[in-house]
């Protein structure tokens, strides 16, 4: 095969490769250059599917709610919630909560968070002396119990230190989220929904498709421009 | 290898350029002491029980200053002994938080150690040839450090976290001290 013919192939084939790759950079090209006049800052957008490609979820599905008076607890996407207000941020998802007549207290694995029961944060902290991950919460005549490892322990008057206790207790349950706090809970999660300013940027940029598209839009612009040089030099030849 | 192939591993080239979208970042804590051995070190022996800093709206203010946020909670744990006291404290670097013990003697830092840090950058401050400047500083009126702490480059987010937590556990430990003054 000549290298005229074969730079004629590879010119073609260069080309049908990154059709796809063209129309996307164009269209959204064309649109961004617009966006203030097409008012694509001002659209939001909050489908489920995108929120949730950007990492942007709702409630997950292993979020908890816990009972206490009648107030609710949920914990889940890493925060604690107060009915539908956050009050804290968590490491993990709590493993019950309980309010005793001064105060209301979640634990975590590993961490105790206690509250006003307006759920002003009072502290939060590491319990010392758990040999274990805390794995339920409860109450025993009105003082917080947990459950670490093998070992029941009770909370003296400040909820400050933990001794292993042996005498009757009741856990606190979880259940799912309630429904009258979920839409609440999913609009402080995910915000006010996207831009579509933001998400054509990265459909244009490539970040849309993963953290290293970029590189491929890189290489598409390279190709374009060997395209241009091959495009070119071919018409030159003919000449 | 025909043309058509050729092209063929480029597209995939492509693809999986695409897929190869993996966050690499995340680090997982490390834990360089664990805070109760902290304090049955810098007690050498029985870790007194804790005792509580309630942040009344005095000192909520000083320490919002000094941390350039709002301090959550309404009470701070510590550890006491005679003129000592303990203080476990977390400050975030850049996005985690750095958990910090600090121990204080008479207003002047006994020692200061990384005890739990979580950032992917500026581990170096756990290293005593840093964490040793603080040593003997004490908090001046405008509630700054006695001393120039000499910063870490590639650090400076967890550099200035530990200062601030330095600032705090002296601000901390004079107001347990003045309530213990006057309750004498």
């Amino acid at each position: 095969m000549n290298k005229w013919r074969l730079f004629r192939i590879w010119h073609r084939w260069l080309g049908l490769g990154i059709t796809v790759f063209v129309l996307l950079l164009s269209i959204t090209g064309v649109m961004l250059n617009h966006a203030e006049k097409l008012q694509l800052n001002d659209v939001i957008t909050d489908a489920d599917w995108l929120m949730s490609w950007y990492g942007i979820d709702g409630v997950s599905d292993d979020a908890v709610s816990f009972q206490i008076g009648n107030q609710w607890v949920t914990s889940g996407n890493g925060w604690l919630y107060l009915n539908d207000q956050a009050i804290a941020t968590t490491e993990a998802l709590a493993t019950g909560a309980v309010q005793t007549d001064l105060l209301m207290m979640v634990a975590g694995p590993r961490k105790v968070y206690l509250f006003t029961h307006q759920g002003e944060q009072i502290e939060v902290y590491t319990a010392e002396g758990l040999d274990a991950e805390i794995t339920a919460v409860g109450l025993s005549e009105g003082r917080p119990v947990v459950q670490a490892g093998e070992i029941v322990f009770r909370a003296d008057d400040d909820v400050a230190i933990w001794r292993p206790y042996e005498g009757d207790y009741v856990w606190s349950e979880s259940t799912r989220v309630p429904e009258a706090y979920l839409s609440a809970i999913n609009e402080h999660l995910r915000g006010g929904g996207l831009p579509f300013s933001r998400v054509l940027l990265d459909l244009h940029s490539g970040r849309f498709f993963a953290a290293s598209g970029s590189l491929v839009m890189d290489a598409v612009a390279v190709v374009l421009v060997l395209l241009n040089g091959l495009g070119l030099w071919l018409w030159w030849a003919r000449r | 290898m025909s043309i058509k192939s050729k092209l063929q591993m480029l597209v995939c080239s492509c693809l999986a350029i695409f897929a190869l979208g993996i966050e690499c970042e995340t680090r997982a804590e490390d834990v360089f002491q664990a805070p109760e051995n902290f304090l049955t070190e810098v007690f050498e022996g029985p870790v007194p029980s804790p005792s509580f800093l309630w942040l009344i709206s005095d000192v909520k203010a000083v320490a919002n200053e000094i941390l350039d946020r709002n301090l959550g909670g309404l009470r701070q744990r510590y550890w006491r002994q005679g003129d000592q006291t303990v203080w476990i404290l977390e400050e975030i670097g850049k996005t985690q938080a750095i958990t910090t013990g600090i121990s204080v003697n008479d207003g002047t830092i006994e020692r200061l150690q990384v005890l739990i840090y979580r950032e992917s950058h500026g581990w170096e401050v756990r290293y005593p040839f840093f964490t040793d400047q603080f040593r003997g500083m004490s908090l001046s009126s405008e509630m700054e450090l006695s001393e120039q702490v000499d910063g870490i480059s590639g650090a400076t987010l967890s550099v200035r976290a530990l200062i601030k937590l330095a600032r705090l556990a002296l601000l901390f430990d004079g107001f347990v001290r003045a309530e213990g003054e006057a309750n004498e």
